[in-house]
């Protein structure tokens, strides 16, 4: 494993992911989410967005993963996140998930880094964007 | 009781949540994470995902009948939680404000576990369109 990104400008390892229809659905159940707007095709064909759209909170388990596998430890324990959801997600669409430390900060012996989240589609287009806080040792 | 109804600083009734390792495993699963380990630690949202999907249906905005839409969420974890642990869920309508025609709704939620300590707290902000 590559070490933990702890200096401003060090990149998080993101990844590209494609969500589905079909794991909407899986997502719903887990979740116990089952919002006509994520399952219904009927339902959200009158809404403003015109068809299914993904979960916002599947697609913000994404950076969660994200921060788990570069701070194993120190996102469970004390990690703190702040995110918009600035765009739905379409089923079928990719999207980019991505983090980049901002700053760091040292406070009673206690360093944290302060990240830049960011989830876009492949035109660009933020879906997600916002901030964490993890502690690195 | 219908969310237009209730005002900032109304306290829900408490939820238990208990996610076990199979429901931590279809959480991993269905996300598509591949950092998950569910059988010792259960993924950091989806605690916060199962508690607000609890609210939504205590709200009644899961029928179907009002469009939901997430616009923002805030979440913050003290220790990682492990299947089969014994939350509960104690939440608040911070703030129900109509604009516009739409209904901006902030459920703030604390997860504490059987000692009483506080595991995870976070802040959904949702917003409801009558369809």
């Amino acid at each position: 494993m590559s070490a933990q990104p702890a200096n401003p400008g060090d990149l998080l390892e993101g990844f590209d992911r494609t969500i589905t229809q079909d794991q909407v659905e899986a997502y719903a159940d887990a979740a116990g989410d089952h919002n006509p707007i994520h399952l219904d095709a009927e339902f959200a064909a009158k809404t403003p967005f015109g068809r299914r759209i993904a979960h916002g909170m599947l697609t913000l388990a994404m950076v969660s993963e994200m921060l788990t596998s570069a701070y194993p430890v120190n996102w469970a324990s004390g990690g703190q996140l702040k995110v918009r959801f600035r765009a739905p997600v379409f089923p079928g669409e990719a999207v980019r998930v991505s983090g980049e430390v901002l700053k760091v900060a040292e406070s009673d012996g206690v360093r944290t880094v302060e990240i830049t989240l960011a989830v876009k589609k492949d035109d660009g287009e933020d879906v997600i964007t916002g901030r964490a806080v993890v502690r690195v040792d | 009781m219908p969310l237009q109804d209730l005002d900032s600083g109304h306290e829900f009734p408490p939820e238990s949540l208990v996610i076990s390792e199979s429901e931590a495993a279809a959480y991993a699963a269905a996300v598509g994470d591949r950092s998950a380990q569910p059988s010792e630690r259960v993924p950091s949202m989806a605690v916060i995902a199962a508690g607000l999907s609890r609210f939504i249906k205590q709200l009644g905005l899961a029928d179907g009948t009002v469009e939901v839409v997430h616009a923002s969420q805030e979440a913050s974890f003290n220790r990682p939680i492990t299947p089969g642990d014994i939350l509960q869920i104690r939440a608040t309508l911070k703030s129900n404000a109509e604009r516009r025609g739409s209904r901006f709704a902030t459920v703030e939620m604390l997860f504490v576990d059987d000692a009483g300590e506080a595991v995870a707290e976070a802040s959904s902000l949702i917003v409801v369109n009558a369809s």
